[in-house]
């Protein structure tokens, strides 16, 4: 066994890379080979040094990690209400749509000619996507609908009632599935 | 709004939820990792970030049976040589193209700079600590990518192996040739280092 072959199994040797009988022979070798030796002392000094490394302390955590996380998953489930929107429109949904504005605008007249006493709207309680729009939002960043896409609605009526709130506002998790985790859905079966 | 789309929501929610955990749990390290081989906190910082939302992105493509550490790991360091070679615009060709034939002492000769008049009265401890970040940043890439993974951050060379997408026999020439060539940068601006004696 050469001094070149030994030199170049040396690091190997050093990290216990080296199967046993390999192992056995360069120790040998380096006891008796001064040249060997004084190689493996350098690198074992060199890696000791690399070992020596303090573990480097980043100057913020992994909020700015969590913060572009929580973006690209709302630009996500934007895409997905583009795309689910306007491909998979049914015809049943067609017809809800049209129906619900024929709804509406007999509810408005009616609403038009009712006293102002009457405490009818009022005392409702409101649903959804009529929140005013102080409330905080369930859900993160919600995105429109599929369905409030496709029905229009009164211009006084608040439907994207989702306050812009800053990130660390919302919660990171939902104890309910957060509907742009349906858009994920979408997004992904319709890829 | 089937049950099924429902169901995979609530799977999805499930992953980001799993997901959050482990930038939380893993960061510092990944961080560590960043820094001993960009050398610096401001690429270090964004060269993490790029690591985790590219994980993220190809979550759904990772294997549990490999550890976590170990995935982010190979990420990151493909992340790192691209933008290296991509920075200095350097040719991607195969490290080990360039050193096929030989197999002793002579490596690549790498245009480090000169370090200069050393001071000889050097006790403080941080120094060596530079010399040794600044002898890492003199190697190429690959090199430095190997000998951070074995010694800062401890992998086997079968671990390493799988992180750089490389075999065993590459690990070990990589290391070995990055060790040799830090360890020649180091001797050169302290060499009491590795003068006889024990090591401090
Ligand atoms: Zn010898």
């Amino acid at each position: 066994m050469n001094c070149r072959y030994v030199q170049s199994r040396l690091s190997a040797y050093l990290d216990m890379e080296l199967t046993g009988h390999e192992h056995q022979l360069i120790r040998s070798h380096i006891e008796n080979c001064i040249e060997c030796s004084t190689e493996f002392e350098r690198l074992r000094r060199t890696k000791h040094l690399l070992r020596q490394l303090p573990v480097v302390q980043p100057s913020q955590g992994p909020e700015a990690v969590l913060v572009r996380l929580r973006a690209q998953r709302a630009t996500v489930s934007q895409n997905a209400v583009i795309r689910v929107g306007w491909r998979s429109v049914r015809w049943w949904q067609m017809a809800v749509g049209a129906a619900a504005i024929g709804v509406f605008l007999w509810w408005n007249s009616t609403v038009a000619e009712t006293p102002s006493d009457v405490t009818f709207a009022s005392s409702t309680p409101k649903p959804l996507l009529f929140r005013s729009s102080s409330e905080p939002s369930l859900f993160r960043m919600r995105s429109p609908l599929p369905s409030e896409m496709l029905n229009p609605v009164p211009f006084n009526q608040p439907v994207f009632s989702t306050p812009i709130l800053p990130t660390n506002y919302y919660p990171a998790h939902n104890s309910v599935p957060s509907f742009e985790g349906l858009y994920h859905t979408f997004y992904f079966q319709s890829r | 709004m089937t049950h099924t789309a429902i169901a995979q929501s609530m799977e999805q929610e499930l992953l980001d939820r799993e997901f959050d955990a482990l930038v939380m749990r893993y960061y510092q390290q990944v961080y560590n990792l960043a820094y001993r081989l960009t050398g610096n906190a401001a690429d270090a910082e964004d060269l993490t970030q790029e690591a985790f939302l590219r994980a993220y992105r190809f979550f759904d493509r990772y294997d549990p049976t490999m550890p976590f550490m170990n995935w982010i790991s190979r990420i990151l360091t493909n992340l790192y040589i691209d933008e290296y070679r991509r920075r200095k615009r350097l040719p991607t060709l195969s490290i080990e193209e360039r050193f096929e034939n030989e197999e002793g002492e002579e490596g690549e000769q790498l245009d480090i700079p000169d370090p200069g008049p050393s001071p000889l009265d050097i006790a403080e401890s941080n120094q060596y600590k530079e010399a040794v970040q600044e002898g890492l940043m003199s190697l190429a890439p690959e090199f430095r990518t190997a000998v951070v993974l074995a010694d800062v951050m401890g992998h086997s060379y079968e671990e390493i192996a799988e992180i750089m997408n490389t075999s065993i026999g590459t690990v070990r020439s990589r290391i070995h040739r990055g060790r040799k060539q830090l360890r020649d940068i180091i001797q050169r601006k302290y060499p009491e280092l590795f003068e006889r004696g024990d090591l401090k």
